[in-house]
């Protein structure tokens, strides 16, 4: 029987993309709930300040530079959070980038750049780290792909992220299919817009306009507003990650969580 | 998951999901009234919430009835002085072929299943909207989004519960009111063991059975009541502010839509 209580003590957990907005919430939710955390990022500077302030609240993290794209890449993060930890639990496919372009200027390279980091890279990581999680045998491996609601609903100037996104939307269901005997779920995360530098800098530019658009709602886009009226804190959807990383959650596989402030709905 | 002096109200919480959703979040701190056509055991159900230090009420209630769910509110009112949480979970099944399917069976499943859905949450919500704060949580099924033979009135009601879920959640939203839905896929409870003793199903829902288009559950069991209860205790929780309009589907990888 599940407890209601979150608590990850004793589990291990890998964290993609964990340098800012999302990941970085959910690296420090998941040292909040008693988990250690191997933050991942391509920029080992900035991530090496969120394995520091894990450190400062007491949890044990390392922090290790890879591009989720390169399989050898990942194959050394695994390693080194196996050699660092002795098992891994938890694995959060967080690493995505986004390049907003309106669908007949996307270049080719735009689109391999999206598809390799946010699809092929939690192809591998996933991957890499269910290996290891069949051979611990410590039973009750989650594994949990941040997706995004536009990778159900479509959205101008983002071909190829939302393609990227349903891909990971379809793959998690995959995964959980072929997983399940060993004890591994496999579940989606679908941010809504959220208070992220990817939002406010990359998708809206830093204009209040177009942030104002994305929370009322903006009709040339064929883009409905935020029924809750505001956009989600990261911390809201570090939250769900944690909840399904925990006993709580034992029993989900193959779904996918939207937290979207009612915005899509499907 | 602290619900500490939050007021809900579970409806058909006598037994099975119901009773696990109402002991579930009394331990997270919340009064609970246990609402039930069934009186005598769901004041079982709330001397055992009471023996956790929690105040509960047992409310006899036919959710079809707007009159009694009316009452229900009145006395839920009275004694707690406001509702935070409304789990509607009140439910039955009736197993025919669709071509067998009585007109009595079809509208007892859709009156308990989704118009007492609409009566509850309409009732409750009007009190929510006075203090611009609530959660509904609408418990559904997996057999909303997926189709099985023998059960067109209850996926019909279902299906028809997880999208009423959906325009709740937009016209409630501005009142600070999020709705959601649960969906549970087979789980140890009195109306599953009474529905596979009828069916013969008995040792085929894990595995699954061709003959009636069903895949078995990937994770190799059946829920308990708790993993739904879990759920409904998280889509109540502060930790869920920002989700509206959703279902979740606790179902052991079951369907996957």
């Amino acid at each position: 029987m599940p407890g209601i209580k979150i608590d990850l003590n004793e589990k291990v957990a890998i964290v993609t993309g964990a340098r800012r907005g999302i990941g970085r919430a959910i690296a420090l939710a998941i040292t909040a709930a008693g988990g250690q955390v191997v933050v991942n990022d391509l920029d080992l500077e900035e991530v090496e300040k969120v394995a520091e302030e894990i450190k400062r609240k007491g949890g044990e993290s390392l922090a290790y530079q890879a591009d989720v794209s390169v399989k050898e890449q990942v194959q050394g993060m695994v390693e080194a959070a196996w050699k660092k930890f002795g098992h891994i639990d938890i694995l959060i496919n967080n690493a995505s980038i986004l390049r907003a372009t309106p669908f007949l200027d996307t270049t080719e390279e735009d689109w391999d750049a999206t598809l390799s980091t946010n699809l092929k890279g939690t192809f591998l990581c996933a991957q890499s780290v269910a290996r290891k999680m069949i051979t611990q045998r410590r039973g009750n491996g989650k594994i949990i792909n941040v997706a995004s609601n536009a990778g159900k609903v479509p959205r101008t100037n983002n071909a190829a992220y939302c393609a990227a996104k349903a891909g990971v939307i379809l793959l998690t269901r995959v995964l959980a299919l072929e997983l399940a005997r060993y004890g591994i779920t496999a579940n989606a995360l679908c941010p809504g817009a959220t208070e992220t530098e990817m939002l406010v800098k990359v998708q809206a530019k830093d204009d209040p306009q177009v942030l104002e658009g994305i929370i009322r709602g903006n009709l040339e886009n064929f883009r409905a507003g935020i029924p809750l009226g505001r956009l989600a804190k990261p911390e809201e959807q570090a939250s769900m990650v944690v909840y399904l990383a925990s006993e709580m959650a034992n029993h989900i596989t193959g779904q996918t969580f939207f937290v979207d402030g009612g915005q899509t709905m499907v | 998951m602290r619900l500490d002096k939050k007021a809900a109200i579970v409806t058909g919480a006598a037994q099975g999901i119901g009773k696990a959703i109402a002991i579930a979040l009394s331990r997270e701190g919340a009064n609970v009234v246990v609402a039930d056509l069934q009186v005598r055991k769901a004041k079982e159900v709330a001397k055992e919430i009471e023996s956790l230090g929690r105040l509960s009420l047992a409310i006899q209630t036919d959710v079809t009835s707007r009159k009694q769910v009316e009452q229900m509110v009145e006395k839920t009112m009275a004694q707690f002085g406001k509702i935070d949480i409304l789990v509607n979970n009140a439910g039955i099944i009736r197993l025919a072929k669709v071509v067998d399917l009585t007109e009595k069976d079809w509208d007892d499943t859709l009156a308990i299943n989704t118009k007492g859905v609409f009566l509850c949450s309409q009732a409750v919500a009007r009190k929510m909207i006075e203090r611009r704060s609530g959660r509904i949580i609408n418990i559904a099924s997996n057999c909303g989004g997926a189709a099985r033979v023998d059960m067109a009135a209850y996926c019909a009601s279902k299906a028809a519960t997880i999208h009423l879920t959906r325009v709740m959640a937009l016209e409630l939203a501005k009142y600070g009111i999020n709705v959601n839905a649960v969906c549970p896929g087979s789980t140890e409870s009195e109306m599953q063991r009474d529905m596979q003793e009828k069916t013969g199903m008995k040792g085929k829902v894990i595995q699954g059975d061709l003959e009636t288009f069903r895949a078995g559950i990937p994770l190799g069991k059946m829920a308990e009541p708790e993993d739904q209860a879990a759920m409904a205790v998280y889509l109540a929780s502060e930790a869920a502010n920002h989700i509206t309009g959703q279902a979740f589907y606790v179902d052991g990888g079951q369907t996957m839509l």
